[in-house]
């Protein structure tokens, strides 16, 4: 039996008719099959690199922003979970994006899925159906994460770092990402 | 919901947090001994008035800000708390975070057009600003989001933070004679943060001492300067504008809390330390002063 959160199911405070439903897997080794599967639209899911992911509030920041233009049709990208991919990287360039931040070239990853409007789990059912790998809590997500990787590619400078906690840091760039 | 007081806040923006709130407390502070409270200990005797307070702010709307046309409230869950020339502030809750939420509205005598590319400017203007002070290591609240439908910027709430204006008459009406000793640990920190953002050639532009913030929670030994309020920010080299930016701080520091010059001079002489270009920054403030007002005189 395990502890910990293995699911997180909240809403936007915003857009308090939207669902959002998070799950955390280990060594997927079905990487290729996922991202076939999310181009033809069998799986309507944001797969996340869970590497890149220091806490779910970077992910909840990035649907939110997400939804919010979807609902006003102001998308960078085709849908709202490539969109969700595209709000969690700091740059402009959507592919890098979808590389950073979706699923990898690799033979075993951790993948963080993020699902919209599924109340009753039927979405998330089948998305685990289909993904070979453990589904284990998200606190789990401290442990997985590369904070080095994020530093990196944010080029989060020394003084910046020690404002505050790297998920702030983070979300902060995410939320000004277009003022300019 | 009232406008804030003329001395306090010279710029349009008016940001300042948690002002209306001092009166309740500086009859508590000195009525019991003359102890100068510490910054935690302001923030904590604030908190315990704002929970007090906290059932009337729910039923206040205040002059039909907070709700539409139609009655219904713009921004359900959240409760308007301060009313500035240009912008209201909410608190709230998103995504499990306490937020305060900052709505720019639109000015109903300027032509609409105008109206909404102003109010647009000034948000991402805030919003890049405030990002940028950051990466300079300047401590200020985290954006989360930025409404650009209706300018609306939600940010981190610190709740353990008080305004130094506060926290300076705090310390000079429970003080008296100590209050120097107490407060220059303080300028000193101030003066600092400002040399650092000065550096990173940016000009705050509303440097007031409600919105220079102190922050301290229990894991901190000491508070922390934190500033809020990037309306009126812009980005400079010139000497002269951050010449200006410390006149700007000098006059309302000087107008809010009698008797502080040479605690205004802790700030500069902190300032001056700390910034490489210090020296002909206070050249340029000397020149705005001997002028009167703040004139830029170029070209």
């Amino acid at each position: 039996m395990s502890t910990g959160t293995m699911e997180i199911n909240t809403t936007l405070d915003l857009y308090p008719d939207t669902t959002v439903t998070m799950a955390l897997f280990s060594q997927v080794t079905n990487g290729a099959e996922i991202r076939r599967k999310i181009t033809d639209g069998t799986i309507a899911a944001a797969v996340i690199n869970a590497q890149m992911i220091c806490d779910p509030f970077q992910v909840l920041v990035a649907v939110n922003k997400a939804v919010h233009l979807d609902k006003l049709d102001r998308k960078k990208t085709k849908t709202v979970f490539g969109e969700i991919l595209f709000n969690l990287s700091p740059g402009n360039n959507i592919l890098a994006a979808y590389q950073k931040f979706g699923v990898q070239d690799a033979k075993s990853q951790d993948l963080l899925v993020v699902l919209l409007n599924d109340p009753k789990g039927q979405q998330l059912e089948q998305v685990y159906s289909i993904i070979q790998g453990t589904r284990i809590p998200l606190e789990s997500l401290r442990d997985i994460v590369d904070e080095q990787k994020i530093i990196k590619l944010f080029k989060i400078p020394d003084a910046e770092r020690k404002v505050g906690r790297l998920v702030d840091v983070v979300v902060c760039r995410m939320a000004t990402k277009d003022a300019g | 919901m009232e406008e804030i007081p003329a001395q306090a806040s010279k710029g349009e923006s008016g940001d300042s947090r948690v002002a209306s709130l001092f009166d309740f407390h500086v009859s508590a502070a000195s009525s019991k001994t003359a102890e100068i409270p510490t910054v935690a200990e302001l923030i904590d005797t604030q908190a315990k008035s704002a929970c007090a307070l906290g059932g009337l702010a729910s039923c206040s709307e205040g002059e039909g800000s907070s709700t539409d046309g139609g009655g219904r409230l713009r921004h359900p869950g959240f409760v308007l708390f301060m009313q500035g020339a240009e912008a209201r502030l909410y608190r709230g809750t998103f995504l499990g975070r306490p937020v305060v939420m900052k709505e720019r509205f639109s000015k109903k005598y300027r032509h609409p057009r105008l109206d909404e590319k102003l109010t647009t400017k000034r948000t991402q203007g805030e919003a890049r600003t405030a990002a940028r002070a950051r990466k300079a290591g300047i401590p200020t609240p985290c954006i989360y989001f930025v409404n650009y439908q209706n300018n609306c910027i939600y940010m981190e709430d610190m709740q353990l933070a008080t305004t130094s204006r506060d926290y300076i008459m705090a310390v000079q009406s429970a003080g008296g004679g100590d209050s120097f000793q107490a407060l220059q640990p303080i300028m000193d920190k101030i003066g600092q943060i400002l040399a650092t953002l000065h550096d990173a050639d940016i000009i705050h532009g509303d440097l007031t001492t409600s919105n220079i913030m102190l922050k301290q929670d229990k894991t901190m030994s000491e508070p922390e300067v934190v500033l809020i309020d990037f309306g009126l920010s812009s980005v400079s080299q010139l000497n002269e504008d951050k010449g200006v930016d410390l006149y700007v701080l000098e006059k309302a520091f000087l107008s809010t809390h009698p008797n502080t010059e040479t605690l205004f001079r802790v700030i500069l002489k902190s300032y001056s330390k700390q910034s490489r270009k210090a020296k002909d920054v206070i050249k340029k403030l000397d020149e705005v002063r001997l002028r009167g007002r703040k004139r830029t005189m170029v070209g």
